[in-house]
């Protein structure tokens, strides 16, 4: 009885928020982009030919380097519970055969190129390519579990880190001859590639890290 | 673009109604993703302007959506650390 009345609460309390929220939505003055205004008058210095992709890597290039911590935060994080698991790796042998994973995981790979490049002159970029490398990096685990079996630990490191440290990198050059990244003109469009390449890689080894620690079987 | 709004704003109160009404933790965790995509969804949506979204407000909502994976993949562990501990607890309390 006592819980039915709190369900009931809430949902009221659930329908007013939604009244409320609407209202105060359709309240708002009118959006004026008077930012990305800014932006498509300094967008011939930043080196890329699509916006978001400048916000995200010239402009606020300082926040994609934040969120690349707060990603590799969450992955210590993740190996710090990761002992107190004694697992068995998920895997699904046989549902795919091996023609079929050596003809998927390369167009996977090539089409998580064409999203990276694809990303100075429309949408994509390092994340949505790590995205879809992740997604590959995952299948082959899940189905072939021998392909990734001789990978060392210390190599994965490594490679986990590198995305941060190249970004950190670059920032230290740029200190050198002006601000904490800050690139404009040719020279940025050379950072912007070789930053969201070495991004792409360390990503989705990241991405698919998660996935495969959190899908184990325990024993 | 009002229908949009409507629709972020409902995601958000069902996502909302979901972390208070469920038990179970990854219900819970289900529950938060939902309600931080409505967000997501009402954010671009009032920032649109003669039918092309903000430059900023995409590339925020972008960060957005990365945090947001790193704290679900943390939650995951946790919970299935929280539910690893309960059962190994149970099983003392058995013998």
């Amino acid at each position: 009885m006592k819980s039915k009345l709190f369900h009931t609460l809430v949902l009221s309390g659930a329908f007013f928020l939604f009244v409320v929220l609407c209202s105060a939505l359709f309240l708002l003055d009118r959006f004026e982009p008077v930012i990305a205004e800014d932006i498509i008058k300094n967008l011939p210095y930043s080196g890329v030919s699509h916006d978001v992709t400048a916000v995200l890597l010239n402009f606020r290039a300082l926040d994609t380097l934040m969120e690349v911590g707060v990603i590799f935060l969450a992955l210590m994080a993740i190996y710090t519970v990761k002992p107190h698991f004694r697992y068995k790796p998920l895997s699904f042998e046989n549902t795919i055969t091996n023609t079929f994973v050596a003809l998927l995981f390369p167009l996977i790979v090539l089409c998580s190129f064409y999203i990276l490049y694809g990303g100075s002159y429309q949408s994509g970029g390092a994340f949505a390519a790590a995205a879809l490398l992740a997604g590959g990096i995952i299948v082959l685990r899940l189905v072939k579990p021998r392909y990734l079996s001789d990978l060392q630990e210390l190599s994965l490191r490594f490679v986990y880190v590198s995305g941060l440290l190249f970004f950190i990198l670059v920032g230290i050059w740029t200190l050198l001859s002006g601000s904490f990244l800050e690139y404009r003109g040719d020279i940025a469009t050379f950072f912007i590639i070789s930053i969201e390449s070495v991004l792409t890689l360390s990503l989705a080894v990241i991405l698919a890290t998660y996935f495969i620690n959190a899908v184990q079987r325990f024993k | 673009m009002s229908i949009f709004i409507i629709a972020g704003v409902a995601i958000f109160i069902f996502g909302l109604v979901g972390v208070i009404l469920q038990k179970g933790f990854i219900h819970k965790l289900v529950s938060l993703n939902i309600f931080t995509s409505g967000i997501f969804l009402i954010f671009i949506s009032t920032t649109v302007h003669h039918e092309k979204a903000d430059p900023l407000a995409t590339a925020l909502v972008l960060t957005g959506l990365v945090v947001t994976l790193g704290a679900t993949a943390f939650a995951l562990m946790l919970i299935r650390a929280y539910y690893k501990k309960r059962n190994q607890s149970e099983n003392c309390n058995d013998d």
